[in-house]
């Protein structure tokens, strides 16, 4: 079976010419299995390799995501990539250092200590002679393993220049009209669209071909079972088509979707399996302080900028596919056993799409494209998602409910903590394991390959646990899982996994819990505190934001703190947001600290910080995904808005800690503290609490109606 | 639909466009002339990434039919940098590095042009309002806010 780490990461020994070459004259490639989502790993990458190389950082040209091309390094997520990839190129390029000055060395009759480069350039003060990167290649033979036993602490790693930030290597080209899958054109293209169900479970009856054929003559169509894809050589005339055929296909809808009036309720009533977690011994019975709350968090939207984008050409049996997938050889996989053919005849090439924060359709709209690409062979097929494709049936970050209990002994510190957590799967990702194919597509085919049970997969649940368990010095903790398999929603992995949740439950549950204490939030953390990194970022924080000691609640106006580790290992992040309540809930601002250990490039951390808050703000005050009993009815900007301009907040980030650490992934270190850091201001400006997301207007309203101030 | 010519100019240069009369620009400008930097982010006019200066204001390609802007000047992204030196706008982008995805910029990118045109001294709550239009997912409000008012202060 794998192990979670070979999905992650690259397993076993690779060569060097592997992640590095020296090919072209002047330039470094340096190859990479992680791909670009809009969060700087390339920049990253190509900053370190520069560094440890000693070239300017424009040499470096980076292949990433390409089945024929690069290692393969799983799936970019999980907030990996710089702790893996980063790992994996430092360790190749010391390698090729290595290797190359050793080569230097012995035609300069120098020891290699005496070598010094600059921009590839190799010289010593004890030879006239000059040698260059390109050079030395030609006799260096970088089919030697990659050297794994070098860690961050290297020599090499020591000495290089990094923690200073090049700007984003993509991003001029993107904000210049290129750099986008939705921008290729290959030649001879058709333009493709897929007319999507009614319902998740909906079959096809029948669609009147005439009817479309007369007014679109030039359009094709495919049709398997209740798959039915319209090419055209031009995509308005795709566009057009599509809704026509809507108009045109009579479905039969088959299981309706349940009613749901909260999801505390209904989550509690589902099957479950349960898994359960215990450290340290229960205190015996005191009569202690105890305090219990339920928190609960709706079903919620990827809600992409750019709808997923797929292209595929089927020529002389090779199948070339064009995909923003996170996961190039884990889809190159699923598409391979869908089609019946072998890995080998398939490559899957990564190309950049909109932000995605993990699984949304692009494994989709890739199979939809190799599935047309087949049929209408050897013409390429674009097919290209609607805005209320991506809004419908891209995966959805799982709806969850967690309750806690725990009692606080007679000096106010937290003896006990009992979790129950409740939640669907946070993985259902095409290829994830052999067997796993699970697209839309091949779902609806006429020999249609079913979506698999969550409950055959190790892993589905895995990201329930993220956070789940408190990093606080708790004497005994007990967290009970409860994995649900049979919703009927489609899930998978969203930015944070179950962290967000958990991270948005346990952090109110602490200031539920100081208050009880008659303690400040920000001391009451403190005081469980022996990471003296968590320490740090929460004081910094507390610094930053100015936050008060004590200050008045139920005043309109206030701030609330919160803390995570992601996952517990990966980056520490303390928020501090300020609310203010009129007659809605404005956030007038975030402040955040990140300790993400060595830190290659600052602004990229701080980006993702930032961002991964604002967007956690947006989730946090406004967003859930709303249905009826056939459908997902929130499948366009007006029925699922997000944060506007007018609304965002103000904001400031800082990073710290020192490069002494290794680095930590910071790409979903800020999403769990946001949504606690805005329900604590919330609570503190109201004077009482609301612990089911979101929290707007209609949760205030409900709140006030429920309960009294003070 | 007729299926004659439409004369329009595009980034400083005319063009004549023999897609259907019915056409969105956006699918015009994407695939007809094989400018890629507008972009389809719904197709409704909800999000504003296929926006493009008409006349000099901010539109929404997407609901401009072909018919609709004959005769006009269109301005898109990749008309805005002059002999290969980047627009204000643009270069503050990279200069705060606001972008992380960068999906949504084109269109942010060609609504800032319109209002610092139209407004060169925006206040904070100007340049929110100018933006009402765009949607940006991944969070990079606060760094877009701050690169448009740098433009304002530079010019001010």
């Amino acid at each position: 079976m794998a192990s979670a780490s070979s999905l992650i990461g690259a397993t076993g020994v690779s060569a060097v010419s592997d992640w590095v070459g020296f090919e072209n004259d002047g330039q470094v490639r340096l190859c990479c299995g992680k791909v670009e989502l809009g969060q700087g790993i390339l920049t990253a990458i190509a900053q370190l390799g520069a560094a440890v190389l000693d070239v300017g950082a424009d040499r470096i040209a980076v292949v990433s995501g390409h089945t024929g091309r690069t290692p393969n390094e799983g799936y970019t997520g999980s907030s990996m990539s710089v702790e893996l990839s980063g790992l994996a190129v430092l360790r190749a390029t010391v390698t090729a250092r290595r290797l190359l000055l050793a080569r230097a060395a012995d035609l300069m009759d120098v020891d290699p200590a005496a070598l010094s480069v600059e921009d590839g350039s190799i010289s010593s003060e004890r030879s006239n002679l000059v040698f260059d990167y390109w050079q030395l290649a030609r006799s260096t033979d970088l089919s030697a393993n990659v050297d794994d036993s070098i860690g961050w602490d290297s020599a090499e790693a020591a000495g290089v220049p990094i923690g200073s930030s090049i700007p984003r290597i993509d991003l001029q080209n993107k904000i210049c009209g290129g750099g986008f899958i939705h921008d290729i054109d290959l030649p001879d293209m058709l333009h493709a669209r897929v007319l999507k169900p009614p319902s998740f479970t909906a079959r096809l009856v029948s669609l009147d071909r005439d009817a479309l054929a007369e007014r679109f003559p030039d359009a094709r169509l495919c049709i398997d079972g209740s798959f039915v894809g319209i090419v055209s050589d031009r995509e308005y005339d795709a566009v057009q088509a599509l809704e026509l055929a809507r108009t045109l296909a009579q479905w039969r809808d088959d299981a309706p979707l349940p009613s749901v009036e909260n999801w505390p309720d209904f989550l509690r009533r589902q099957r479950a399996v349960t898994v359960t977690s215990e450290h340290g011994e229960a205190p015996a019975a005191t009569g202690a302080r105890k305090l219990s709350a339920t928190y609960s968090k709706p079903l919620i939207a990827h809600a992409s900028m750019g709808p997923s984008c797929g292209l595929a050409h089927w020529q002389d049996g090779k199948l070339t596919v064009w995909s923003s997938s996170q996961g190039v050889f884990n889809l190159r996989n699923a598409i391979a056993q869908a089609l019946a053919i072998s890995p080998d005849g398939v490559t899957v090439i990564h190309a950049h799409g909109a932000g995605c924060y993990g699984h949304n359709g692009a494994d989709d709209a890739a199979m939809e494209a190799a599935l047309l690409a087949r049929v209408f062979s050897p013409r390429p097929v674009r097919v290209q998602w609607t805005r209320e494709d991506e809004l419908g049936w891209s995966p959805f970050g799982s709806p969850m409910v967690v309750e806690i209990e725990a009692e606080m002994d007679a000096d106010d510190r937290i003896a006990n903590w009992v979790a129950n957590v409740w939640s669907g799967t946070h993985v259902r990702r095409p290829g994830f394991l052999p067997g796993l194919v699970d697209f839309v597509a091949t779902s609806q085919l006429a020999t249609p390959i079913p979506f698999s049970d969550p409950s055959t997969n190790p892993y589905a649940f895995v990201g329930s646990d993220r956070n789940a368990e408190p990093l606080y010095d708790i004497a005994h903790l007990r967290i009970d899982r409860h994995h649900l398999p049979d919703l009927p929603f489609r899930l998978s992995s969203l930015r944070a996994l179950g962290g967000f949740a958990n991270v948005f439950a346990l952090e109110s549950f602490m200031d539920e819990l100081a208050d009880a204490a008659g303690c400040d939030p920000v001391e009451f953390r403190l005081r469980h505190l022996s990471d003296r990194r968590a320490c740090q970022v929460i004081e910094r924080v507390a610094l930053v934001a100015d936050w008060q000691a004590a200050s008045d609640t139920g005043e309109g106006r206030a701030k609330g703190l919160a803390f995570a580790r992601y996952k517990n290992t990966a980056a520490y992040a303390a928020i501090v947001a300020e609310v203010e309540i009129e007659d809605t809930i404005r956030l007038i601002s975030l402040v955040g600290a990140v300790d993400a250990g060595l830190v290659i490039n600052p602004d990229g951390v701080l980006n993702q910080i930032e961002g991964g808050a604002i967007q956690a703000a947006s989730w946090t005050l406004m967003e859930e995904v709303t249905f009826d009993s056939r459908m997902v009815t929130s499948t366009s900007w007006s029925s699922y808005p997000i944060l506007t301009f007018a609304q965002a907040p103000r904001t400031h980030f800082e990073i710290v800690g020192g490069s002494e650490n290794d680095p930590l992934g910071v790409g979903e270190a800020s999403q769990g503290p946001t949504a606690a850091a805005i329900a604590n201001a919330v609570a503190r400006a109201l004077g009482f609490r609301i612990r089911d997301l979101p929290i707007n207007r209609r949760q205030l309203l409900q709140a006030i109606s429920q309960s009294s101030p003070g | 639909m007729t299926a004659g010519l439409t004369e329009l100019n595009v980034n400083g240069r005319a063009v004549e466009l023999a897609a259907e009369s019915g056409t969105p620009l956006l699918y015009v400008l994407r695939n007809d002339l094989g400018l890629k930097g507008t972009r389809f982010g719904c197709g409704s006019g909800e999000c504003g990434a296929c926006m493009v200066l008409v006349d000099g204001a901010a539109e929404m390609s997407c609901q401009l039919p072909l018919s609709s802007v004959k005769g006009k000047d269109i301005q898109t992204i990749e008309g805005l940098a002059v002999d290969g030196r980047l627009s204000a706008v643009q270069q503050a982008v990279i200069d705060h590095q606001a972008g992380q995805c960068a999906y949504c910029l084109s269109g942010i990118i060609m609504a800032a042009e319109a209002l610092l045109k139209a407004n060169p001294s925006p206040s904070e709550e100007d340049v929110r309002q100018g933006l009402s239009r765009n949607l940006c997912r991944c969070g990079i409000h606060a760094r877009i806010i701050a690169a448009v008012l740098s433009v304002a202060e530079s010019k001010g």
